[in-house]
């Protein structure tokens, strides 16, 4: 049994090893330029996460820039709001509807 | 022979050369490595995003963001300083470019920071202007909504010996931890381009972001009492004050605001001493407010009933070689203890302190907090102490009756008051409600303490402050169908052993409804001038601001 495995290895073609190491030689140029090209996509994710990031805080600042109480007071007092000065009470329903009978 | 000498000689290129490489393996092979390693390996620390700090809301009182260090690379600048500090200063906001030329033209210096944290709206008009050496480096900030509201309340960020920031007074500085997060960190390898490697080595630990804090802070209350305050200061002439207002039932600071104060934006312009929140730190004798808490402890104890008659009120009253006066020189005969509230009368209170003798006096002052800190959690709190039990003379007894020769902070007579507001329960003052995570939410409960005073002894005491609201020397000021329990208070100012002899400081305290409290209020006013007296000053700030409360809380007129 030996001897015939090694007649069947000593056998191997030329051409099937050829082929062997075109192949393992493209996978290797594929991997490497799938590797850099991955890297150049991770890269670009990344900016644009932190982009994504940037806007996020600009739109966060302008949110809480707008829910300012003191400057939503100062545009109504310019849009014309006026605080009323006094505070009315009224009376319980059954006294006013008693009033006006 | 001379394949001999040729061997030799190849022998001896092949030792020079495994020599120079046992150099650069072994003994310098560490160096060269870490070298390789700056090329192609980044490192970036991963910032924690300090908390927020929320309003009762969840609106924002405090909130982070990014702003950018503006610097520049000296040796690769292409403009004259000039130049540069020309087009940068207008959108720098500064008057010439005299200090950014002065930093640009420095010698022997490759880097410098132009200016700390600007909006990025300010970077994009910097990156606009296409000047080459100029850089920005992104860092964090705090963002004040309000601006330069509640900054006593709420601290402000600072830099550690170690550059780092870290929170300092008020909120920040007590929840500096909670607030401050833990950075993270990430390694890679980097391709020749800077692309990541994929197969490369990889590290990363996530940052943990800051905790948020949701206060008890109501942003409107806070906003009017800030508002009401420096319209008091003005109109009284004080040269400041104070305004606590806290819901006596669980100790919820609904408002704290003090004035003079600072901007938290730029704490740096600002004196030292602003930063120190006059509402925990200011010690001062409370004067007549301290009354209610005298007359609660001696009802609690039974050494006098609303009903029991002062029978040394004619006329001054002799301590040791002192006399005591009453405040306007005016006697009431006969006082009963409800009287001697409602008048404000120093010689009654001297009849109540002789009753009850200096150890039960200082053991209820004790009970009360005077001397304590309230455990408020704000960072600076200082407390005056206490003459020692045991120490007091006749006269430290008799005039700490009527509050004076006794000191407190704002925050200890307004935690004493809302112990009586409270049932006769201690009450812990509290400002924030509960820590906010990304996915979780953590509430402080409301930390109520044991009873001090009987629940009797708490009923007397609020008719008798509903009295003095009604009818004491402030009753012209009293808002008409509601029911108040308030106390004035003028106070002398000690000053190296003598009293001031003009200025006084003014405050009132009370809380509302008498009969189911939702806020307890305290106001001081430093130095009024326009008058010396409480009940024309701090109590009809009081009342103004109660005013506007009664609405904030949906408190409805009695009748």
């Amino acid at each position: 049994m030996r001897d015939q495995k090694t007649k069947k290895q000593t056998k191997f073609p030329k051409a099937t090893l050829w082929v062997a190491a075109v192949i393992f030689t493209a996978a290797c140029v594929l991997t490497t330029i799938e590797v850099s090209t991955d890297g150049v996509e991770i890269n670009k994710l990344t900016a644009q996460e932190q982009g994504l990031t940037d806007s996020q805080v600009s739109l966060n600042r302008e949110l809480v820039e707008e829910s300012s109480l003191g400057g939503i007071g100062e545009k109504a007092t310019a849009m014309g709001f006026d605080k009323p000065a006094k505070t009315i009470y009224i009376g319980k329903a059954t006294e006013f509807s008693a009033s006006l009978q | 022979m001379k394949i001999k000498f040729l061997t030799l000689g190849f022998l001896a290129i092949f030792l020079l050369v495994i020599a120079r490489l046992f150099y650069w393996q072994i003994i310098k092979g560490k160096d060269l490595a870490k070298d390789a390693l700056k090329q192609y390996e980044y490192n970036n620390t991963v910032s924690a995003p300090r908390g927020n700090i929320l309003a009762s809301d969840g609106s924002w009182l405090v909130s982070q963001t990014d702003a950018y260090l503006v610097y520049a690379e000296l040796p690769k600048l292409t403009k004259t300083p000039r130049e540069i500090a020309n087009l940068m200063a207008p959108i720098l906001n500064e008057d010439n470019g005299d200090r950014i030329a002065g930093l640009l033209s420095k010698k022997d210096v490759v880097w410098v920071a132009i200016k700390q944290k600007v909006t990025p709206e300010i970077k994009d008009s910097l990156t606009k202007l296409n000047i080459d050496g100029l850089g920005f480096q992104k860092v964090e900030d705090r963002f004040y909504t309000e601006a330069s509201s509640s900054a006593q309340l709420l601290g402000f960020v600072g830099k550690d010996a170690q550059g780092e920031d870290t929170g300092y007074f008020g909120l920040e500085g007590y929840y500096d931890l909670t607030l401050s997060g833990k950075p993270g960190f990430s390694q890679s390898e980097l391709d020749a381009q800077g692309n990541p490697l994929v197969i490369g080595d990889s590290r990363e630990v996530s940052a943990i972001g800051g905790i948020d804090l949701l206060t008890h802070v109501d942003k409107s209350i806070q906003l009017m009492a800030e508002q009401k305050l420096q319209e008091g200061i003005n109109k009284y002439e004080a040269s400041g004050g104070s305004v606590i207002i806290m819901n006596p039932k669980s100790g919820a600071v609904m408002a704290m605001s003090s004035y003079p104060s600072y901007d938290p934006r730029t704490y740096y312009d600002f004196s030292t001493e602003l930063f120190k929140n006059p509402a925990i730190s200011f010690t001062f004798e409370p004067g007549s407010i301290f009354k209610i808490v005298v007359m609660a402890s001696a009802l609690d104890a039974g050494v006098v009933k609303p009903d029991t008659v002062c029978d040394v009120c004619a006329g001054p009253f002799k301590v040791d070689k002192y006399y005591i006066d009453t405040w306007n020189n005016k006697y009431n005969p006969n006082s009963t203890m409800e009287d001697v509230i409602v008048h404000s009368d120093n010689v009654g209170m001297a009849f109540v302190s002789q009753k009850m003798g200096a150890d039960m006096l200082y053991d209820y002052l004790d009970k009360f907090g005077i001397g304590k800190l309230t455990g408020i959690d704000l960072q600076g709190e200082v407390t005056p102490k206490l003459r020692e039990r045991g120490t007091w003379n006749v006269v430290d007894l008799a005039t700490a009756s009527f509050g004076q020769g006794i000191a407190v902070t704002p925050i200890q007579m307004t935690k004493a008051v809302s112990i009586i507001a409270n049932g006769g329960f201690e009450v812990t003052p509290q400002v924030v409600a509960s820590l906010k995570g990304d996915t979780w939410e953590s509430d402080i409960k409301p930390k109520i303490g044991k009873r001090i005073v009987s629940d009797q002894a708490v009923k007397e005491i609020t008719a008798m402050m509903v009295d003095a609201a009604k009818n004491g020397e402030a009753k012209w000021t009293y808002i008409n169908g509601f029911n108040i329990a308030g106390k004035t208070g003028t106070a002398q100012i000690p000053i190296a052993g003598h009293y001031d002899a003009t200025n006084t400081m003014a405050s009132y305290i009370g809380f509302a409804p008498a009969d189911d409290p939702k806020f307890v209020m305290l106001v001081i006013l430093n130095e009024p001038k326009s008058s010396i007296w409480a009940s024309e000053t701090a109590a009809p700030l009081w009342y103004d601001i109660a005013r506007q409360l009664f609405v904030f809380l949906g408190v409805q007129p009695e009748n």
